[in-house]
């Protein structure tokens, strides 16, 4: 066979793998246009009963954990695609354990913390830098000077009336594209560099208006959903940290947080354990709703941040943490000796090439130098 | 967390950089570099933004094994998978699905395997897949950019920003080790549990048994 053969049937083979997986991707995906047009893609959960739970725009999928207002866990177990429908089974009642003492816990720390100068550094960005709300800025979607911006900063102003210092990024990372995620990645490792207390990614939903309308303390507001990405080495730290903050939403500000929704995807949340992605309403409410929303939320942010349940903090997130570490470490392995059977051909010879590899890793220190 | 993710960039760049026939010193060098650098803030350049961990190192490498090539022919198709890897991962960013829960990997592992398919493609070459995946990142990242300032946007275009664990490295690295691993199991394929004919010596592969027939 000459090289020339064996170059176009190489072309055609990828070309054809290409074009598979590419069109796989977007018969999973279950659209055809590549950025999201708001309302197009809304799944709905209904629980065993076939009660209606919530809605989110994006797919659901089998694995996804939802953790509604009332606090009671879901776990999806069946998707239906064709109906853009999802059924959760019930995990547990209560999964945010609001318990009498540690509602007293919290009305003592919340009244006795004494105003501090300098309560810490919380960073924020927006991946989706096109993010706008139709009744405010005209339109669900802007390249410049998007809605998300406003209310991002007004979070932050409200954070920095707590006594945070605050960086909100306004970089943007346009388009609205796969590449989205892995351009604010790049931000969010510089925001991590300053060692923030918390890392927000500040987006809004693509549902009605009325999953978001709330009231609180006698002012209409939108709710506020926490979202934790699953496929994520974090994701158990950044849940205790997503229960611990709708924990004090619901007993300060109930009605507050919308509730916690766990889907696929890491989200850049595989970066820091305190690191979230807060939905602040959806495209169809009003940006002064949501404007409103902010400053119960800084308060909620602070009860957790500031100095609340700080043993419950530290111990979920080294349990996360370590489970992570621990996770890296398989996978490494498992690349490893997926390789050195490829190289050597034989099982009983992985081992000695893993040995082998170890040692010139670490300079004859580890593993076998023959 | 972070020091073992530290230390299993040095493990698989160490693999991967072995691979590119470079000498364990100048691997370790290359490595503590990324790492390094890596944390240093992305210097400015009007409205581009350049890590010297993410970006000038791995650049650097790829100018080194750019000249380093033997052949015109070599250099050529180098050329050429960065050109051809970055207009695929262009395409990737473009219309694979814009959010992760419907993303069935992260892109960061797509791309390098894009550099690695395109690297078989054109001749089995780690050279190829490392020129591939690092070079077709940056320009498919720049490509992607431009076209958001031709919109009137001013964003800035961060190249290699979250140092050694950027797209750039990812890709670049992730390419040399599955074009790796894809030659090792078609090779294994073919060849059986028979000894390899060739062998690495003196900087290029030769086939001991032709030389002995000559």
């Amino acid at each position: 066979m000459t090289m020339g053969k064996k170059f176009w049937q190489r072309a055609l083979l990828i070309t054809l793998v290409c074009l598979a997986a590419t069109g796989t991707a977007r018969a999973t995906a279950g659209e055809e246009a590549a950025e999201i047009t708001d309302g197009d893609c809304v799944y709905r959960l209904y629980d065993a009963s076939g009660a209606y739970l919530t809605c989110r725009a994006g797919r659901m999928y089998p694995g996804d954990e939802y953790i509604a207002g009332d606090n009671r866990h879901y776990r999806i177990s069946r998707v239906d695609d064709a109906a853009c429908a999802a059924y959760g089974e019930i995990v547990t009642d209560d999964a945010g354990d609001v318990s009498a003492a540690y509602l007293a816990e919290l009305s003592s720390l919340w009244s006795a913390r004494a105003e501090k100068g300098d309560k810490g550094l919380i960073c924020m960005y927006s991946t989706h830098s096109d993010e706008s709300y139709v009744p405010g800025d005209g339109t669900s979607s802007k390249w410049k000077n998007a809605g998300i911006y406003d209310v991002g900063e007004a979070f932050g102003e409200e954070l920095e009336k707590q006594g945070y210092r605050v960086i909100y990024s306004d970089e943007t990372f346009l388009p609205h594209d796969t590449g989205a995620y892995a351009r604010s990645a790049a931000t969010a490792q510089a925001l991590l560099k300053k060692s923030p207390e918390a890392l927000f990614d500040i987006h809004r939903d693509g549902v009605s208006a009325e999953e978001y309308e709330t009231e609180v303390e006698g002012e209409e507001i939108s709710k506020v959903r926490l979202f934790v990405g699953r496929s994520n080495a974090n994701r158990e730290a950044n849940m205790a940290f997503a229960k611990k903050l709708k924990k004090a939403a619901d007993a300060e500000y109930p009605g507050l947080v919308k509730d916690i929704y766990m889907g696929k995807g890491n989200y850049n949340q595989e970066l820091y354990p305190q690191a979230l992605l807060l939905e602040f309403g959806t495209h169809e409410i009003e940006k002064d709703k949501v404007m409103e929303s902010t400053g119960y939320m800084a308060k909620v942010v602070d009860q957790v941040l500031g100095g609340t349940a700080s043993a419950e903090k530290d111990a979920g997130e080294t349990k996360g943490s370590a489970k992570a570490i621990v996770w890296v470490i398989v996978l490494a392995v498992v690349a490893a000796g997926v390789y050195a059977l490829a190289a050597t051909g034989r099982m009983g010879d992985v081992w000695g090439k893993m040995k082998r590899s170890l040692s010139e890793l670490t300079g004859g220190s580890a593993g076998k130098r023959k | 967390m972070i020091v073992t993710g530290v230390l299993i960039a040095f493990g698989v760049g160490q693999r991967a950089l072995d691979r590119l026939r470079l000498t364990d010193t100048q691997a370790f060098v290359v490595i503590a570099l990324t790492i390094a650098l890596g944390f240093v803030p992305a210097i400015p350049l009007g409205r581009v933004q350049v890590n010297l961990g993410g970006c000038v190192v791995p650049l650097a490498l790829c100018v080194y094994l750019f000249v380093k090539a033997d052949t015109a022919w070599e250099k050529g198709r180098s050329a050429l998978a960065a050109v051809v890897t970055g207009g695929v991962i262009w395409a990737m960013m473009r219309f694979l699905p814009n959010e992760p829960e419907r993303m069935w990997t992260d892109p960061n592992w797509l791309y390098g395997l894009a550099a690695a398919a395109v690297a078989w493609v054109l001749g089995r070459s780690r050279r190829c897949a490392f020129i591939g995946g690092t070079m077709g990142v940056l320009l498919a990242q720049t490509a992607s950019v431009i076209l958001v300032w031709m919109r009137g946007v001013n964003q800035p275009l961060t190249l290699g920003g979250a140092g050694a664990f950027d797209a750039v490295v990812i890709a670049g690295v992730l390419g040399v080790m599955a074009a790796e691993l894809a030659g090792e199991i078609t090779e294994r394929i073919v060849r059986g549990k028979k000894r390899p004919s060739r062998v690495f010596r003196d900087g290029a592969f030769v086939d001991p048994g032709k030389e002995e027939r000559k």
